[in-house]
């Protein structure tokens, strides 16, 4: 018997342009966790540019959090961001890079629970021959509201580059 | 249902051992790739041993990476590679490790099949138990610098010597 599937696409943005916040909105809540995966690159003029995460439209509370480790190659650091407005996402490459994309994976555990702040582990990964960055982190969102929206934005800096795809999955539990 | 993890092949390594495995005819179908394994190398030592992947057969020096190493507990390395002849796509644990242990890692790939450079996100985690053997963590951003789609992956064990019996490749479209 085929393995029932544990992966569905709820929704994928492509060759966005001109936008800088991408919402992913009604999310179901049938699933265990959710998964967001970023291909993607924004046209802020540097080579790398942070990109963030917040949830249910909260962009205004102070309820978020993060914590990060990071290299860019030459030195690595590790930040905290307390009584934030987002999450942190990772890095992306930006306009000085043209032609390369970089990774971000999102994992959202447990999101549709009505008791628990909802937590995210994330990793990005953006090498720009000769530069670059790689990190993994964790985020919190202080609420015990279920997750129904997920804005994935470029930090107000910027837009997603024509051609990112950023993508909602569900995954089921096994 | 939409089915949107898929296994594609998988890989296992026969009593002889092998220095390398290929993926070919990869399926031109998906939007990412990811090619998760568990290895042990035949090299002496309890160390470990690094593994590359190498794009559509390509040797040449389109490869570069950003990379943060957390080895035994020990204070982070990093470091950053341009003009490489490779991706890395993990870590070995050598055999000299303690029966039975394997180390876990995944190379992702997304927008494989795309016109654009190749990005990508190594996770490597050669645990073991052992006071006095190295227990790591990787992490790496990947850029190949080709615009071919991907259609063949090859993983060869980096210090020469083999993957061990019952090492494991799979790859999945997603």
């Amino acid at each position: 018997m085929a393995a029932q599937s544990t992966y569905t696409l709820i929704n994928s943005y492509t060759g966005a342009s001109n936008i800088s916040d991408i919402s992913f909105s009604n999310i179901p809540q049938n699933y265990t966790d959710l998964l967001i995966v970023v291909y993607g690159a924004s046209t802020y003029s540097a080579s790398n540019l942070q990109v963030s995460v917040y949830l249910n439209g909260d962009y205004s509370s102070s309820l978020h959090s993060y914590t990060y480790l990071r290299a860019n190659g030459s030195a690595v650091a590790s930040s905290r961001g307390t009584n934030s407005n987002q999450m942190y996402l990772g890095i992306i490459p930006a306009a000085s890079s043209t032609g390369i994309f970089g990774t971000a994976i999102l994992n959202i555990l447990n999101y549709s629970n009505t008791t628990t702040y909802k937590t995210m582990l994330s990793s990005s990964a953006a090498d720009l021959n000769g530069s670059g960055s790689v990190d993994i982190s964790v985020s919190m969102y202080q609420s015990t509201s279920p997750v129904t929206t997920v804005n994935v934005a470029t930090y107000g800096s910027g837009n997603w580059t024509t051609g990112s795809r950023i993508s909602l999955y569900g995954i089921q539990a096994a | 249902m939409t089915n949107t993890l898929t296994k594609i092949q998988t890989i296992t390594v026969g009593s002889t051992g092998v220095s390398s495995i290929t993926f070919t005819s990869i399926p031109q179908t998906f939007n990412d790739i990811v090619i998760l394994s568990s290895t042990r190398s035949t090299q002496s030592g309890t160390g470990t041993d690094y593994s590359f992947a190498r794009i559509n057969g390509d040797s040449s020096g389109l490869y570069s990476d950003t990379w943060l190493r957390n080895i035994s507990g020990s204070p982070s390395t990093f470091g950053s590679g341009t003009g490489g002849t490779y991706l890395i796509s993990g870590y070995s644990v050598n055999s000299g490790a303690t029966a039975n242990v394997y180390s876990n890692n995944s190379l992702y790939i997304p927008n494989y099949t795309s016109s654009s450079y190749k990005s990508s996100f190594t996770a490597s985690s050669p645990e073991q138990y052992v006071a006095n053997f190295d227990s790591t963590n990787y992490i790496v951003a990947g850029l190949y610098r080709g615009t071919s789609p991907v259609t063949s992956l090859s993983i060869t064990n980096g210090s020469g010597n083999n993957f061990s019996q019952y090492s494991e490749f799979t790859l999945y479209g997603i």
